[in-house]
């Protein structure tokens, strides 16, 4: 894992952009213009920007990931599944869902599985990963909502939104070691350095979600 | 206006709860508490709508949750959508995240054709305050969404989201005094955000707020109702 190329983690990165909220136009084409001596697995931008980001990007034969219900997944089904539609529409290519954490702790899995069903309808073709907040959860209720995402179709998780929600190494290995290869991870939610993500990967990290993309690649301090 | 009575003060508080992966049950006895306690209204996410308006029914307690919340990072559409599904749910009032990104590059026109637009598909009677998340923004910046979110048709402009994870700070009596020298005196003003005591309740109404937002209701009217015992701890 030591020797892993710069390539070969950059393919395994969604990178977003770090510092302030609310960042402007300005801010994202510099973040663009960063990246592109990279080949990503996606390139994380808010709704708002899915247009600019598959704009640029699109030629450039790099794929643009957006978040829905995000951070919180409080969204109804309903208004999930239209700003689905809507980013889909935008050009996104990959889509992260915030998964009814509310409706899960009530224990209304049945609600939780619709809405994951649904979802991946929406999504046809393109990939959709499902945030399951492994922060929160305890371990047990971390492998039943994977259950649940699993058998609804769905093969991708992503740990956490961030917003202060930290991912662990051992949270990546008790899903990877439950499902095997039946399901891929993103480690998402903390990761800041080479050296978290060496650690993410080593626990069966399929991705890495980081507003830190340079320092994870190591080739900035 | 300062409230004289416990009642009065209760009716200009939004007691709030937009808290990641609460339960129904935990909800129901938020919203159930709030109703016993005569706040004017509960803030509450979009999910938990219907079940809130099941909890306040026959009661003068409103409803309302939060657009694109805490981001505001969606585009119009989107957030046209999410406003007549939870209108439909039984939502009285909105609370709308702003696109501050828009509000940092001074697009007013963009804010408040987002605001316009919201406003289009609220049925009469429908309150919408527009979240301006003014710890984002310079003071001008601010004086511009502000004016932008009412020439949209803003009925209330509120301060910020409080949330959290952005590691913002709180709302301030002086940003309340900013957007009251410039907004029209029938536009509203709800303070939200680190808004926790009664000292600072006061200090926000005495700057022209006209709502508070709070998960700290029950703890702000104590101690309206018991100044002797909030001084003799301070």
């Amino acid at each position: 894992m030591a020797d892993v190329s710069v390539s070969q983690l950059a393919s395994m990165i969604d990178a977003s952009i770090a510092g302030r909220p609310a960042a402007t136009l300005g801010e994202m084409e510099a973040f663009f213009q960063s990246l592109t001596p990279y080949r990503l697995a996606a390139v994380m931008v808010e709704p708002r920007y899915v247009r600019s980001a598959v704009e640029y990007f699109h030629p450039r034969k790099q794929n643009v990931v957006t978040v829905i219900s995000y951070p919180l997944g409080a969204m109804t089904t309903e208004a999930k599944l239209i700003q689905m539609a809507e980013a889909l529409s935008d050009g996104v290519d990959e889509l992260d869902l915030a998964m009814d954490l509310s409706a899960f702790r009530s224990g209304d899995f049945a609600k939780v599985a619709d809405e994951l069903r649904a979802a991946r309808i929406m999504a046809g073709d393109h990939l959709l990963k499902i945030i399951y907040y492994s922060a929160i959860l305890s371990e047990d209720d971390s492998l039943r909502a994977a259950e649940l995402i699993v058998n609804a179709g769905v093969t991708f998780l992503k740990t956490n939104p961030g917003y202060g929600n930290v991912t662990t190494p051992a949270h990546v290995r008790a899903v990877k070691q439950r499902f095997g290869d039946a399901l891929r991870v993103m480690a998402s939610g903390g990761v800041r350095t080479h050296q978290d993500a060496v650690a993410m990967i080593e626990a069966g990290a399929d991705r890495i979600a980081t507003s830190s993309p340079f320092a994870v690649l190591g080739v900035e301090s | 206006m300062m409230p004289r009575t416990r009642d009065e003060l209760a009716a200009v508080i939004d007691q709030t709860q937009l808290g990641l992966g609460v339960t129904r049950k935990e909800l129901e006895a938020f919203v159930a508490k709030a109703v016993e306690q005569r706040f004017g209204c509960v803030c509450i996410l979009p999910n938990m709508v219907a079940v809130a308006r099941r909890v306040v029914a026959g009661s003068r307690t409103k409803v309302a949750t939060v657009i694109s919340f805490p981001l505001g990072a969606d585009v119009p559409n989107v957030k046209c959508a999410e406003t007549r599904d939870a209108v439909e749910r039984g939502a009285d009032e909105i609370d709308l995240v702003i696109d501050v990104a828009a509000a940092r590059m001074g697009d007013t026109d963009a804010i408040e054709r987002e605001v316009s637009a919201v406003r289009g598909v609220l049925p009469d009677g429908v309150l919408l305050k527009t979240i301006i998340e003014m710890p984002l923004l310079t003071q001008e910046q601010a004086i511009g969404a502000a004016l932008a979110a009412e020439r949209g048709g803003a009925h209330i402009v509120k301060t910020s989201t409080g949330f959290k994870g952005l590691g913002i700070r709180g709302t301030t009596a002086d940003d309340v005094r900013l957007l009251r020298s410039v907004l029209r005196p029938g536009t509203g003003i709800k303070a939200a955000g680190g808004i926790s005591s009664w000292p600072l309740v006061a200090a926000v109404l005495d700057a022209g707020a006209t709502r508070i937002g709070t998960s700290s209701g029950a703890a702000i009217i104590e101690q309206f109702s018991k100044p002797l015992a909030v001084s003799a701890k301070a």
